[in-house]
Formats: C-alpha cells, sequence, structure tokens
C-alpha cells in the first residue's frame, strides 16, 4: 500500500465517520448544509489537488443508453399501470413544494456525482478503493434518510435493507461503474432521470412493495449490461467484426436465460399472476407437505373437492391444509383438517376465503424463507 | 503472438465482469425473493414506501393484525374481531356490542421512516354494508355503533387533519374505539364491521 492508497483510504473513512457522526448521532437532518458540506468535500479534493481528468470514451453512445433504457422503463411501468392501477403520489403537489423537491434532488446529485467522479479519478488505479468510494456513496445517500430507529429490530432491519438498502446500492454500483469508464455527467443523467422524476408525476403505477425493490435493483444492474457493451466494443476495438458479434451473441444468450429464470421467480413470488409459490412453515401437513417444502399454488382453479390441499387465509395467518368435507348449506362450506393433526380445524370456510389449490409440492426449496422467517419472529 | 496473449487477457477480464455482474442479478434478486417470502403474512403487500428517489417516503402504520382491549359490562360475550392493519388503513370487522359503553379499542401506530415530514390530509370512514352510516371526520356513526379514531385510548380526542409527523421515526398513536352509543341493548347478535383509512402527503 503506498501513500496515495493510504490517504483515500482515510479520506473515504472519515467522509463515513463524520457523516454517521452527523446524522446518526446529532441527528442534524438539514438538507441544505449537507449539500454545502459536501461541496466543501468536493473543492477541497478537487482544488487543492488538481489532476486531469481521463478522457472518457463513447460518451455519446453511453447517453444514447441510459436515456433509452429509462425512457422505457418508465414507459413500461406506466403502460402497467393501466391493469394495476395507479396511486396518488404524496410528494408536495404545491408548485413551490415541487420546485424545492427538485431543486434539492438537482443539487444533491450533481455534488454527489461531483464527489464520486474526483474520488474515482484519484483512486483509480485501485480496485478497492473503487469499490469503497461506491460503499461510501451509498452511505452518504442512505445516512439522509435512514436512522438507527429502523434498525430496532430485525424485522424492521430486514424491511429497511430491502426497501431502501440494497436498490441505493445496486444504483451507486451502476454509477461508479458508469463514472469509471464515461464520466460524471452519464451518471448525473441517469440519477437525474431516476430521481427527479418522482418530484413531478402526479401518480405511480401501484406495483407490490416487492416488485419495486425487484425493479429498483434490477434496473441499475440491466444498465451496466447494456453500457458494458460500449466498454468491451471499445476494448476489442482491434478484433475483427466476426469474433466481436459472436462474443456479443454468446453474452446476450447468457443474460437473457438469466433473465428468463428470474422472471420466473419473480412472477411466482409476486402473485401478481394465475400461479404462485408458498414456502411452508409449519408441520401440519407433515408426511405429505412437511415444514420448509415449497407449494405451487393455482388461484384459477376453483373447482374443490374432498381430499384437495387448498391454501387459505384464517385469522391473519396463510394455511396449507386438506379438505376433509364439504357442505353445501347457502353456498359451500368447506372443512379442512393438517394431515399430522388429530382433529378437524375449527373452523368453516367459503370459496372467499380459500386463495387457491396446491398443484405440487417442490420438496426443501422454502427452507431458507422458513428459517429467516424464524429468525425475525423471535 | 503478443497480440494474442493481450487478447485472451481482455476476453478473461469480460467473462469476468459478465459472470460477477450476473451472479450479482442472481443473489441480490433470489435474497430479495426469500426476504419478502418470510416478511409476507398476506400474499400481497403494497406499499407506499418510495424508495428509489433521494427524498424517501415511508409513512405507514405499522402492519398486521391488531387485538382489542375490550369494556363492557354485557353479560352475554362481547365479541372484538381482530382488526386488521395495512400500511394505509384498518378494518375490523366480526364485532358484536350489546350495551351502550360496551367498546373494542384498537391501538394502533403510525410510523414516518422517510426523510419528509407529513401531514395528515384525509380520513376516510370504511362503512360497513349492512347498515348506514353518517360520517364526520375521524367519526363514524352507524346505529348503534359509533367509530373513531382518537389519539387516547378512552375515544375522546378525535385524531385531526393537518397534524404533522416527523421525518424520519415520528411516531402517533392512535385507537380505534368501537362503541355502542344506542339507547338500549341489542336482543339479538349484530355484527358491525368498518374502519378508516389515512392519507399522509409530504408537508
Amino acid at each position: 500500500m503506498n501513500k496515495q492508497y493510504l490517504k483515500y483510504l482515510l479520506i473515504e473513512l472519515i467522509l463515513i465517520i463524520f457523516s454517521f457522526l452527523q446524522f446518526a448521532i446529532l441527528k442534524q437532518y438539514n438538507v441544505y448544509l449537507y449539500i454545502l458540506e459536501l461541496l466543501a468535500v468536493v473543492i477541497v479534493i478537487r482544488f487543492l489537488n488538481p489532476f486531469d481528468l481521463k478522457n472518457h470514451f463513447n460518451k455519446k453512445e453511453a447517453l444514447l443508453v441510459v436515456l433509452i433504457v429509462c425512457l422505457g422503463y418508465y414507459a413500461i411501468t406506466y403502460f402497467l399501470g393501466f391493469f394495476i392501477g395507479f396511486i396518488k403520489s404524496s410528494f408536495s403537489r404545491s408548485l413551490l413544494g415541487i420546485v424545492r423537491n427538485v431543486f434539492f434532488s438537482i443539487s444533491f446529485i450533481v455534488i454527489l456525482e461531483l464527489l464520486r467522479e474526483v474520488l474515482i479519478e484519484k483512486v483509480r488505479y485501485y480496485k478497492s478503493l473503487v469499490f469503497l468510494t461506491c460503499v461510501v456513496l451509498t452511505i452518504l445517500e442512505l445516512l439522509f434518510s435512514i436512522s438507527i430507529m429502523h434498525f430496532a429490530s430485525r424485522r424492521t432491519a430486514l424491511e429497511i435493507l430491502m426497501a431502501f438498502i440494497i436498490p441505493c446500492f445496486a444504483r451507486n454500483i451502476f454509477l461508479t461503474y458508469s463514472t469509471f469508464y464515461f464520466g460524471k455527467d452519464i451518471s448525473i443523467v441517469y440519477h437525474l432521470l431516476i430521481d427527479t422524476i418522482n418530484y413531478v408525476v402526479p401518480v405511480f403505477p401501484n406495483i407490490s412493495e416487492y416488485l419495486t425493490q425487484v425493479l429498483s435493483v434490477l434496473h441499475p444492474l440491466v444498465m451496466i449490461f447494456v453500457t458494458s457493451n460500449l466498454v468491451i466494443f471499445k476494448r476489442h476495438e482491434k478484433e475483427d467484426f466476426i469474433t466481436m458479434k459472436k462474443k456479443r451473441i454468446a453474452k446476450n444468450v447468457l443474460f437473457s436465460i438469466t433473465f428468463m429464470f428470474l422472471f420466473l421467480v419473480v412472477y411466482l413470488v409476486s402473485d401478481i399472476g394465475r400461479f404462485t409459490i408458498l414456502a411452508v412453515g409449519s408441520g401440519s401437513m407433515e408426511g405429505s407437505i412437511d415444514k420448509g417444502d415449497v407449494v405451487f399454488i393455482d388461484k384459477n382453479d376453483k373447482k374443490y373437492k374432498v381430499g384437495d390441499v387448498i391454501v387459505f387465509q384464517y385469522s391473519g395467518t396463510i394455511i396449507v391444509h386438506r379438505i376433509v368435507e364439504i357442505k353445501d348449506i347457502n353456498g359451500k362450506i368447506y372443512l379442512t383438517k393438517g394431515d399430522a393433526n388429530n382433529a378437524v380445524d375449527n373452523w368453516e370456510l367459503t370459496d372467499n376465503n380459500i386463495k387457491g389449490k396446491c398443484k405440487f409440492v417442490i420438496k426443501y426449496l422454502g427452507i431458507p424463507t422458513v428459517a429467516l422467517s424464524e429468525f425475525l419472529s423471535e | 503472438m503478443k497480440n494474442t496473449k493481450k487478447e485472451t487477457k481482455k476476453t478473461k477480464k469480460d467473462r469476468k465482469e459478465l459472470i460477477t455482474i450476473i451472479l450479482a442479478i442472481i443473489i441480490i434478486i433470489l435474497g430479495l425473493s426469500i426476504a419478502y417470502s418470510a416478511l409476507s403474512t398476506t400474499l400481497n403487500i403494497k406499499s407506499n414506501k418510495i424508495s428509489h428517489a433521494s427524498l424517501t417516503w415511508d409513512v405507514a402504520f405499522e402492519t398486521g393484525y391488531v387485538n382489542a382491549i375490550v369494556s363492557g359490562t354485557s353479560s352475554t360475550g362481547i365479541k372484538c374481531g381482530t382488526a386488521s392493519v395495512t400500511t394505509s388503513t384498518v378494518s375490523v370487522s366480526d364485532t358484536v356490542l350489546y350495551k351502550p359503553d360496551d367498546s373494542c379499542s384498537y391501538p394502533l401506530i403510525i410510523k414516518n421512516n422517510g426523510s419528509l415530514d407529513a401531514i395528515l390530509s384525509t380520513i376516510t370512514p370504511i362503512t360497513p354494508t349492512s347498515v348506514s352510516c353518517t360520517t364526520n371526520g375521524a367519526e363514524m356513526v352507524c346505529g348503534d355503533i359509533t367509530y373513531k379514531l382518537t389519539t387516547d385510548a378512552s375515544g375522546n380526542n378525535l385524531l385531526r387533519t393537518n397534524s404533522i409527523l416527523e421525518k424520519i421515526s415520528g411516531t402517533e398513536r392512535v385507537y380505534l374505539v368501537i362503541k355502542y352509543t344506542g339507547l338500549g341493548g341489542n336482543t339479538t347478535s349484530t355484527q358491525y364491521s368498518g374502519g378508516f383509512t389515512l392519507v399522509y402527503k409530504q408537508k
């Protein structure tokens, strides 16, 4: 480790400690003060220790890619809104409120990206410091919006991790990648497109929390995949066209297979379509469906008969049991029982209580989910 | 020979980057799916969290199922159904009350975990389908039963619009109080179900 490495390692650690002190300890959430502090850091690093900016390549193509992917993303999600509905934005709707939010967003993003560029240019030849820069910028963004109270329980900590931390980190991975290869301009454009628009639009597509988190994570990672084509093209520009094309096709095929698999996972877990999956967390059906198994559910199959395994909700709990009796009293009434239980369940179900019918079981697939659920309940 | 070595090195670098990106995507998406499945107690959760902007919005009830604090002197059992609480609504079904002062009180918590101060914009009653109601903000009278959203357990101080919930861990304790306010007791069981939806906006 040389002096340069140690110097910038220290600078980045001081940034984290100072920000942590400000937000977590002093609880100072003044946005404009924060922006001024970051600007001061940029000035100190940039102008007191000048450097020549690296001549980045393929800027125009990268900008085009960012614009197309971002606008495509908004087009698709808002088109989906016509099917799943919209929710009103909770951000301020007054002109002054919108201007205030947009002004903050633009100021914050520009300063953050200036800081990112300055740090990346300084630590470009040290991979570990480039990664640390990504982590530092993520923490600087997050410290502003989450507090220690969010980690009061395991459950809220996991919710915050999924809702804010992971999407923010994924976004910063792309922004760091983009600044490294293309410069801050592309990062600023992408960050503004993802962020500032939220304060202007009056409605959002009413997508579930899970899908929102998946899209927030996938979007920047897809951006890396798409923009990496430009990087690879530059890296191999002396190679012949046919070899390049073969490599590109292989890459795209691999990516497509990955995405088809992930699409299937997201479709089943998000419960937006006809089919869904559920991890079984109790042993009431031991023998046929064990704890940790995953059941595949068809929500459209409404023809129930004795012996069918169904999924229903009772007193806030999702239960997977077998139908043992069907009565017909002013509509069908279903009596259920767990295969491992001694007695029939003490409730009566109607068609409205039943979510769907189990089609088949996948052994052991739900073990991580059940283990995590038990850990959160302790 | 030199060129070939260089090309092989570049190709290895590309492959490494590509595999890293793909593995990262798979691990993150699978991790999110496992975590979401572990957290879900209902099959589909809709949320008003806005997490992909630098100004985060996260104002919601602490969700789940809440049991009532029961009070009253009816000899026949008062039934207080479990309150179903989502991010912005609270509703109760299967409540049976007989005499004046029979009541079910549900303690609830609203939290602002986002980075913006929030102001309570609207309180919308969810009216039961089986009876006609008169509504007035955080109070709804349906026949002999009155539903209130209050800031105290006894049901005296109604929750008001324009109340502010501060950013980053601002908390408001509210109570859904369902009380028998009719003149006489019911001789037959009557089930009522209703609730309220709260909408918060940026202050």
